[in-house]
């Protein structure tokens, strides 16, 4: 398993039923890649499970990036 | 200490425009990446204190001082698994706000920059010994 799907699999497993998307960007500073991640929906315990995962792509030893997109409707101009 | 003084003056402004009302994707990367780099800069704070040089680093600087963090504070309980994963996140936000520029930076997003930024930077003052 390559290290990109390494990391949508922990992403899978932590976040679950909330994703609705998951892609790559980067490198642009020297890192390996950021993962996006959209969110279906936010879990009340999503700072917790956010936690856990930033934990365990830091254990894989890599510079990997992570992005969240949440599931709100924002005003811009 | 600089650092300090410019961490506060970087939570100052952005309130201040924040309760202006500006709502604006230019301005939101911009605020996201000046409540970095004032976090990044108490980080090099924090490890210049204890003998290291961040200011001769050439390479991979702003993880380097990720990992030196973790190696010197947060693996000898000087420093919260919760701070050390706020800076951590405050790079990735400033990453994508940078240089995704298909990707919409939210005022949820930037709620969430000042949020980490906070939690980073009283942990510094703390270990700093700065109120």
């Amino acid at each position: 398993m390559d290290l990109k799907e390494t990391v949508a699999q922990m992403v899978r497993e932590e976040l679950r039923e909330c994703v609705e998307n998951i892609e790559f960007a980067g490198p642009y500073e020297g890192e390996e890649f950021t993962i996006i991640i959209t969110l279906r929906d936010e879990p009340e315990d999503f700072d917790e499970r956010e936690g856990r995962l930033r934990d365990r792509v830091w254990e894989l030893g890599y510079d990997i990036g992570i992005f969240v997109d949440y599931p709100e409707q924002t005003i811009t101009v | 200490m600089q650092e300090v003084e410019f961490s506060k003056e970087t939570l100052t402004f952005a309130q201040m425009f924040l309760h202006m009302g500006v709502t604006n994707t230019w301005f939101y990367r911009m605020l996201v990446g000046k409540l970095y780099y004032a976090a990044h800069h108490l980080g090099r704070r924090l490890l210049i204190e204890i003998g290291l040089q961040p200011e001769q680093w050439r390479a991979n600087v702003h993880q380097r001082v990720l990992n030196e963090l973790h190696r010197q504070y947060v693996a000898t309980g000087r420093m919260t698994l919760e701070a050390w994963r706020a800076l951590d996140g405050l790079l990735d936000l400033r990453r994508t706000a940078d240089y995704e520029l298909a990707k919409p930076i939210r005022l949820r997003h930037v709620n969430h920059a000042l949020a980490l930024f906070v939690c980073f930077s009283e942990e510094s003052y703390r270990i700093l010994g700065v109120s």
